[in-house]
């Protein structure tokens, strides 16, 4: 419950903002736009949930929008040189799946390695990944990206699950968005009720004292990244199956708005403290207020300073409510 | 933790310059250093391109075209050279310092913001090096020799033009509704976005209804069309100033099953493709391939004295399923 009031700033202005943009445009209160924002959620929610228990774990991985770049650029110049007439498209969307997570696990288990073993602070060591993986994603498409011979079933989270029919455009729930779902209840149950949360989180309260208590540090903290680099590059699957192309470009900003949206959801930068539950309200009000400010067509470098502004508050909200707490 | 931080910023230094010299190396097939500026073969030009940055697909083509001239005309391998980042200003004002210490016949660079380009060409004409400007054709001060580029604003108008009768084929007639995906503020943004709604003020019948920084970004086009889309029931059309913003919005426009039209600004590749399998309706090639080759021309106009204009505007053209094939590489 106390966790709960810690993320009050969130929930706050996650409500002010739905009850602004619902009162200044009929068509942001439409069940059709709450298909399209879920939907939209996704992308940033998936690295979100990894960002979570990295930040908890007192990291942070800045590399994720570069490895949402790579992983599917690499899985998608694999199928559209293997595919052609006779080829089996599932086997070879599951090898472009196994590729896509793999590249993502690599890339993280390289992160955590620098930072284990090599003592990188994680600033410095997914600063560098970033710069790395993009560089590479760059050098290998020479700037283009990769549209055709993508087999359809790599493409499956772009499907459509749920779809409501206004006027004349269909809004969908992608199976993408099972994919967040599941991506999030299954990070809550890690982080809340078993032994590697606990430590992800003893891990970030104190790690000096984790490591003289018997955890494997290093080994959660290596799991930790890899599955941060995973959930980066399905991510990036996401957003391949939502634009149609496997783009070097891709992911961009990405990191800064999952580490957004784990800020507003109360999880502190410093370890130890934060959940899931947070960082959904923090996904959800980053993505209702572009959506909201699109619909209210205002120009987009307003949602920058809006979204900038949020984070401050609602930030700002949660610090004085601890320091009152902690008073009493 | 200072020392190590202090330790791996000096890795990251030493890695991306690394970066730096791999990908903006002249192309092997010159073994050893033999393709050195102070040895150039007899006539041969050696000539610098510096371009923004190589994120793009247009200025990864760009230099490709002007070294294939260059090789036409027997001269040496250019000098390609860009920053890794499309707003890294100070950090293509040092590589064309670089470039100017190797004494180049001549340099072209494209300026990622004035200051940039100010900079540059007042360096390369203290260093008397002849500097031309890409992609850009309204002049600065210092010492041009020329400007090489498609002219955005009129590629705009021809976006424009190109939507009234898209619209007019739709609906019967010059009545409908457009959006527009603007990419980051600046001139680029002005003039193509700015073309296409000087063409639009012909037909009062067709309404702007919404106008948005898309940032370049395939995935901002696709969100962005999203959300019209739950407020624009009527919407006709998406202009993207760029192809990944508009192939954003085909794409939005397909999965809503909602009738769109879509134009973008480029003809890269994969909107070349998507325009073939009808996603794209349209693109406004701007072959960057060939704005290359006029430049190394242009140089090649210079060295032999011969007159030439100030601005040299390069050809572009609306492509569509009709004329796609010409277009796309063989």
């Amino acid at each position: 419950m106390r966790d709960l009031w810690r993320n009050a700033g969130a929930y706050i202005a996650l409500l002010v903002v739905t009850l602004v943009f619902a009162v200044l445009t009929p068509e942001f209160r439409q069940p059709s736009n709450l298909l399209n924002v879920l939907d939209q959620s996704v992308r940033i929610g998936v690295v979100a949930v990894g960002m979570t228990a990295i930040i908890i774990t007192g990291g942070i991985d800045l590399s994720v929008g570069s490895i949402a770049a790579l992983a599917p650029f690499l899985a998608a110049l694999y199928m559209s040189k293997h595919g052609g007439p006779g080829s089996n498209m599932l086997v070879l969307a599951l090898i472009g799946l196994l590729l896509t997570v793999g590249t993502g696990a690599l890339c993280g288990a390289f992160t955590g390695l620098t930072i284990t073993k090599a003592y990188l602070p994680p600033f410095i060591a997914t600063l560098g990944m970033m710069s790395i993986v993009r560089g590479l994603a760059y050098i290998l498409s020479k700037g283009t990206g990769i549209n055709e011979g993508i087999p359809a079933a790599y493409t499956i989270t772009g499907q459509s699950l749920i779809s409501i029919r206004t006027g004349t455009s269909t809004s969908s729930l992608t199976w993408a968005v099972v994919l967040m779902a599941v991506v999030f209840v299954a990070g809550h149950l890690i982080l809340t009720r078993t032994r590697v949360g606990r430590a992800i989180y003893a891990i970030g309260g104190n790690e000096q004292a984790a490591r003289l208590s018997g955890l494997n540090v290093d080994r959660i903290k290596l799991g930790v990244y890899m599955v941060g680099g995973m959930l980066a590059a399905l991510a990036g699957l996401v957003e391949t199956a939502s634009v149609g192309v496997a783009a070097p470009q891709a992911g961009s900003d990405l990191e800064l708005d999952a580490i957004a949206a784990v800020v507003i959801g109360g999880t502190s930068l410093f370890g130890g403290r934060g959940n899931l539950a947070g960082t959904f309200a923090g996904v959800l009000l980053m993505r209702l207020i572009r959506n909201g400010l699109n619909l209210v067509n205002v120009d987009s470098n307003w949602q920058r300073v809006a979204i900038g502004a949020i984070i401050m508050a609602a930030v700002g909200f949660d610090e004085i409510q601890k320091r009152r707490t902690i008073a009493k | 933790m200072v020392g190590v931080a202090a330790l791996s910023l000096i890795g990251m230094l030493a890695l991306s310059g690394c970066n730096n010299s791999g990908t903006s190396a002249p192309p092997s097939g010159s073994p050893g250093n033999s393709s050195g500026p102070a040895n150039p073969p007899p006539g041969g030009k050696r000539i610098a391109i510096i371009s923004p940055a190589k994120t793009s697909e247009f200025h990864n083509e760009l230099p490709k075209g002007a070294a294939d001239e260059a090789k036409k005309l027997g001269w040496p391998d250019i000098i390609d050279k860009a920053p890794q980042k499309e707003d890294d200003y100070a950090g293509q004002v040092s590589q064309a310092q670089d470039v100017i210490q190797q004494r180049p016949d001549a340099i072209s660079v494209c300026g990622i913001n004035p200051q940039a380009l100010d900079q540059i060409i007042k360096k390369a004409n203290d260093a008397k090096i002849p500097i031309w400007v890409h992609n850009q054709i309204t002049p600065v001060k210092g010492d041009v020799v020329a400007y090489v580029g498609y002219d955005e604003r009129e590629g705009g108008k021809l976006c424009g033009e190109k939507a009234a009768e898209l619209i007019k084929a739709k609906n019967g007639d010059y009545r409908g509704e457009v959006a527009i995906l603007d990419g980051e503020p600046g001139a680029h943004t002005d003039e193509r976005a700015g073309g296409f709604k000087d063409a639009l003020k012909k037909y009062p019948n067709i309404h702007i209804d919404a106008e948005q920084n898309g940032k370049w970004d395939r995935a901002m086009g696709n969100t962005t069309t999203k959300d019209w889309l739950q407020k624009y029931d009527k919407l006709d059309l998406v202009f993207g100033c760029s192809d990944a913003m508009a192939q954003g919005a085909s794409k939005a426009g397909a999965d809503a099953k909602h009738p769109l039209l879509t134009i973008g600004i480029d003809g890269n590749k994969t909107s070349l493709e998507d325009v073939r399998d009808g996603k794209l309706t349209a693109t406004l090639a701007v072959q960057p391939r060939v704005i290359g080759a006029t430049i190394v021309d242009s140089m090649n106009d210079y060295f032999n004295k011969k007159d030439q204009l100030k601005v040299i505007k390069t050809k572009m053209a609306i492509v569509t399923k009709d004329n796609v094939g010409a277009f796309l590489p063989k």
